[in-house]
């Protein structure tokens, strides 16, 4: 009997002890916000990466997407807030603002991070001076769509990488229909019953500061974008061009969104009653999901100063400010944005663009829509995120909002409405005033 | 009949309660004690802590800090707040009496045991029940101004239909009639009170040859009073506190004629990040409401039939 | 007469009941409809193509099961809590004397005026503090202590109810605790069915706690879930829709088979000794 307990010893308790004493693994929180869609071809790449990781072990915690600001809130404010955070850009800025996250470029190991092979829109929101505080793994940039069965039914040319916004304007007018199939510049064209629009949009909020720059003006004053000067003549000649679209050709919407001039809500090109518009690269999946538009795209649209200009809806992730294991959450950061793991996760799937050039290229599949995939490429060069997003940019959109749709609408003369645009975000943006 | 501020069942107030009254009154802390410890453990410090918070500036997620009545000062002077506080009061003058109306109405029409009834107060319930977004959707789709349900009827009988959602005047009565759709709460509640009317009540009557508007009358309403009661002051509350609708169909718009109290408390709050205005926001929906609610138990409790105390 | 009277009393009902019926006869259809003549211009009321896709494919897509289950589990432990706890409460304040009873139920009111999203933070920093966040704890437990609104509503149902039943009971010896539940709770039938489904349909319909409070993916309830289809780039309507419907059935059944007891009349409320 005592042959047999110290045999056990010997071979069954000691090695347990030494594994006990050996390195356990850091147990790590994730949080990210995901589709379903996206949390399918995460999942999978995830255990693999935590498989090859024996150093730190992932618990994954899924958010939807519309509510991520409310977890991510209450966790921030019980200093609680997971060791990896995946979140939006206009979430992340605000957090950021907060001290919430660790500074990046300080920790051992960022170093091998290599920045450059970022491209040049999707750093910047994440940087406060030298500080780097979140990492970007993806981003949506703004491209021109196009329903390549409107433009041969109306017997327009489709767009190319060297159109500009007055190509746009005349290609539009010519891609309007009202009920009667009649285009605007025909004789009984009636506008309150036009079926089809040239342009899915026009100017409807004081973020599209890309469309008014893409005319030769500025309505920002200063680069953040937090004190505003709309009321210059150059800016007025810019807004004036987006209002006429749409009252004078009437090829745009005053309400693009909200279903009022369309009957379904949502952007007007996925309803298939615009030939043609701006959208995020995510509008692909959308539409290749829809399946009964035949469409395609092309790069974001030459300004006056041959400058293109595209906005980026970016993801990231960031490292939070009290976390109990740096070096691996650093680890497991840089290994969620390596090139392979991008172009695994979100790249191939056509869920989004990597942000960086070298996993970029993967989202580029020739066996589904749209043709002209390589305008991804183009855009990403040329994409920038908006500014301000600071709560009071919120605030001050909310505000200005009824303001735009008055001014796009006819309501109110242009000149007038860009005064008390002017006047209520200056009023509202200044707390966020840097000094 | 009120018991609030006597003590016993009634008859002149006593100056010092009995010994069977002391000892009942032990009974009555007993058993709210559930209620009382789950105030202490749960409900009692949070709701302590949004006080406090109204008399803070907090920048959330930046650090609060305290700055006494600058708040409720602000809320004073903000034509928003203003606004808001009337577009409550017009949803909820709106919600509550029709609702109530129309959810009696229902259960009487639906009380009786006849085949396809079970199906019809189904109908009727399932609205209140459905998820915000899944309703939010259908409402948009019903009241579209072109192609909507509405507008469709309306334009079969020769009416050309408003902007609805689209249109300050019409915005808040759409939503209101959103509000009324879900009344089917209010049919089940009475359905129950309906249901513990004692029967003898109603064949007497009919015995004395008494129509259905005097069996109505004079047994089913005074009988659910209670329950009519019961029904004002909670709808009332709750009408007080809608969110979803707003914040889904119309964010406030167009031109803050929805914007709801609940709605500018949620926006200062938490997409503005002023969370000490908010919370302010939020004690002053708390006193209006609670106000209200008082000034329905001082005066409308008194008419309330209670067969209890008879 | 009596047929014609009731032909007209049904066409009435069905008149009345339309508005209810048609909007969600709409999203019924609108399940079943291919993804592109959900999100096109103009919408119909009509399908043109009816395909069973969308249910199999969002299935599919989470684990929707599961999430039902939990819910149920999270609805059931709430309906025990707050169906026993409030029919206690609500009993003492209609039935027994106390000097202050006024104010106590001012209070009790009072807890329930303040919006869930402000009340929501400071109720989180107290869960977590205890440790509770990640578990069902912060959905069920509160709930076993009473909520205002259904301790009101008891409270005007037992207040309804003749005297002479509970004071009988107490002079045969009862104490209010006994009385309680030997007397007061078989008669208030209706009251708790109605409370019960309230409770239950609340806690199942319930988005903000859950979203705040549970972490794993595998303890996620079904408002959770259907939360997932609301992106940032567009809410997926051909998914979102059918799932309402399913998570809505339950519901359906459970109101279906309440009604039994609701509409039962109570014969025995009157003055028999």
């Amino acid at each position: 009997m005592s042959r047999f307990r110290a045999r056990c010893f010997i071979h069954v308790i000691i090695p347990l002890l030494g594994l006990a004493l050996a390195q356990e693994p850091v147990r790590l929180t994730l949080m990210v916000g995901m589709t379903p869609q996206e949390l399918a071809s995460f999942r999978p790449a995830l255990e693999a990466l935590d498989a090859a990781h024996p150093e730190f072990v992932v618990d994954l915690e899924p958010v939807p997407q519309q509510a991520f600001a409310e977890r991510a809130n209450v966790r921030l404010a019980s200093g609680t807030l997971p060791d990896v955070v995946r979140m939006d850009g206009l979430v992340a800025q605000r957090l950021i603002q907060s001290g919430a996250f660790l500074e990046l470029s300080g920790l051992p190991g960022f170093d091998a991070v290599d920045l450059d092979d970022y491209y040049p829109g999707v750093l910047a929101p994440y940087r406060t001076g030298d500080a780097i505080w979140a990492l970007a793994d993806t981003a949506s940039p703004t491209m021109l769509f196009y329903d390549r069965a409107k433009f041969d039914a109306a017997g327009v040319a489709y767009p190319t990488d060297a159109w500009t916004l007055e190509d746009m304007r005349h290609a539009a007018v010519r891609l309007t229909r009202d009920a009667a199939g009649r285009t605007p510049t025909d004789a009984g064209f009636d506008p309150a019953r036009v079926v089809q629009w040239g342009w899915n949009n026009s100017l409807t909020m004081y973020w599209q500061r890309d469309l008014v720059q893409s005319l030769g003006a500025d309505w920002c004053a200063d680069e953040l974008c937090t004190t505003f000067a709309a009321t210059e003549p150059d800016v007025v000649a810019a807004v004036q061009w987006w209002a006429d679209l749409v009252q004078v050709d009437h090829a745009g919407l005053y309400a693009p969104f909200s279903g009022a001039q369309t009957g379904v809500p949502g952007s007007a090109f996925l309803a298939g009653v615009a030939a043609m518009g701006y959208h995020g690269f995510f509008a692909v999946g959308q539409l290749n999901a829809i399946g009964n538009i035949d469409y395609d795209v092309a790069p974001p649209l030459l300004g006056v100063d041959g400058r293109r200009r595209a906005s980026l809806s970016l993801n990231g992730y960031a490292i939070a400010a009290d976390t109990k294991h740096p070096r691996e959450a650093l680890a497991l950061l840089t290994a969620l944005t390596s090139p392979d793991f991008l172009a695994e996760t979100w790249g191939r799937p056509g869920h989004a663009v990597p942000a960086r050039r070298s996993a970029a290229p993967s989202v580029i599949d020739p066996t589904r829509p749209p043709a002209n995939q390589d305008a991804v490429l183009i855009a990403m060069e040329a994409g920038a995120v908006f500014h301000p997003y600071t709560p009071a940019a919120f605030e001050a959109y909310a505000l200005t909002l009824d303001l735009f749709a008055a001014m796009m609408r006819g309501d109110r003369p242009v000149a007038e409405a860009l005064a008390e645009i002017e006047r209520v975000l200056n009023e509202t943006l200044a707390d966020d005033r840097l000094p | 009949m009120s018991e609030r501020g006597r003590f016993g069942r009634g008859g002149a107030p006593s100056r010092a309660p009995g010994p069977l009254a002391r000892r009942r009154e032990r009974w009555f802390y007993l058993l709210i004690s559930p209620w009382l410890v789950g105030l202490l453990l749960f409900e009692g410090g949070p709701l302590l802590a949004v006080v406090a918070m109204a008399f803070a500036d907090w920048p959330f997620p930046s650090s609060p800090r305290f700055v006494g009545l600058d708040n409720f000062g602000a809320l004073a002077t903000d034509a928003r707040f203003v606004r808001s506080l009337a577009n409550s009061a017009y949803y909820a003058g709106g919600v509550v009496p029709f609702g109530l109306a129309i959810g009696l109405g229902l259960a009487l029409l639906l009380r009786r045991p006849r085949p396809g009834v079970r199906l019809f107060r189904t109908i009727v319930f399932l609205p209140a029940v459905l998820s915000g977004v899944a309703m939010a959707l259908l409402w948009g789709w019903v009241f579209n101004p072109r192609f909507g349900l509405a507008n469709g009827l309306l334009a079969q009988v020769g009416v050309a239909g408003p902007a609805w959602l689209y249109s300050e005047t019409w915005a808040m009565p759409t939503l209101i009639l959103l509000g009324l759709w879900g009344t089917g709460i209010n049919m089940v509640v009475y359905l129950a009170a309906l249901a513990a009317v004692p029967t003898e009540l109603y064949e007497a009557a009919q015995l004395d040859g008494a129509g259905r508007w005097w069996r109505f009358r004079h047994v089913s309403w005074p009988l659910v009073s209670p329950v009519t009661f019961y029904l004002l002051v909670v709808n009332f509350v709750g009408a007080f506190q809608v969110f979803t609708p707003t914040y889904v169909l119309t964010g406030g718009g167009p031109n803050d004629a929805t914007l709801t109290l609940p709605l500018y408390l949620y926006q200062s709050a938490f997409t503005y990040g002023r969370l000490g205005y908010g919370a302010a926001l939020a004690v002053v929906l708390l006193a209006c409401v609670g106000l209200l609610t008082l000034l329905q138990f001082r005066f409308l409790e008194r008419r309330v039939f209670y067969l209890g105390s008879g | 007469m009596r047929a014609l009277q009731s032909t007209l009393g049904y066409a009435l009902t069905l008149l009345v009941l339309l508005p209810f019926a048609l909007p969600l006869l709409w999203l019924l259809l609108a399940a079943f409809r291919p993804p592109a003549e959900l999100l096109s211009a103009p919408p119909t009321f009509w399908p043109e193509r009816l395909t069973v896709a969308n249910f199999s494919e969002s299935w599919q897509l989470l684990d929707f099961g599961r999430f039902l289950r939990n819910s149920a589990l999270v609805a059931g432990a709430t309906v025990v809590g707050t169906v026993v706890s409030s029919s206690l409460v609500g009993y003492a304040f209609a039935v027994l004397p106390a000097r202050a009873k006024g104010v106590w139920f001012a209070l009790l009111l009072s807890t329930v005026m303040l919006p869930n999203a402000v009340t929501l933070l400071p109720t989180f920093l107290l869960f977590s503090a205890l440790g509770w966040v990640g578990t069902y704890l912060p959905l069920v437990v509160p709930h076993f202590f009473a909520n205002a609104f259904y301790v009101f509503l008891f409270r005007q149902f037992f207040r309804a109810m003749p005297r002479d039943l509970f004071d009988a009971a107490e002079l045969d010896g009862c104490n209010p605790w006994t009385a309680f539940w030997s007397v007061a709770l078989p008669l208030a039938r209706p009251a708790i069915v109605t409370v019960a489904l309230f409770a239950g349909i609340g806690s199942y319909n319930q988005f903000l706690e859950p979203l705040v409070y549970l972490t794993r993916e595998s303890t996620f309830t079904m408002p959770l879930g259907l939360a997932f289809f609301r992106g940032l780039y567009g809410t997926q309507l051909q998914y979102l829709i059918p799932l309402s419907l399913v998570a809505l059935a339950p519901v359906a059944v459970a109101f279906f088979a309440a009604q039994r007891v609701i509409q039962r009349g109570i014969v025995t409320t009157g003055g028999r000794a």
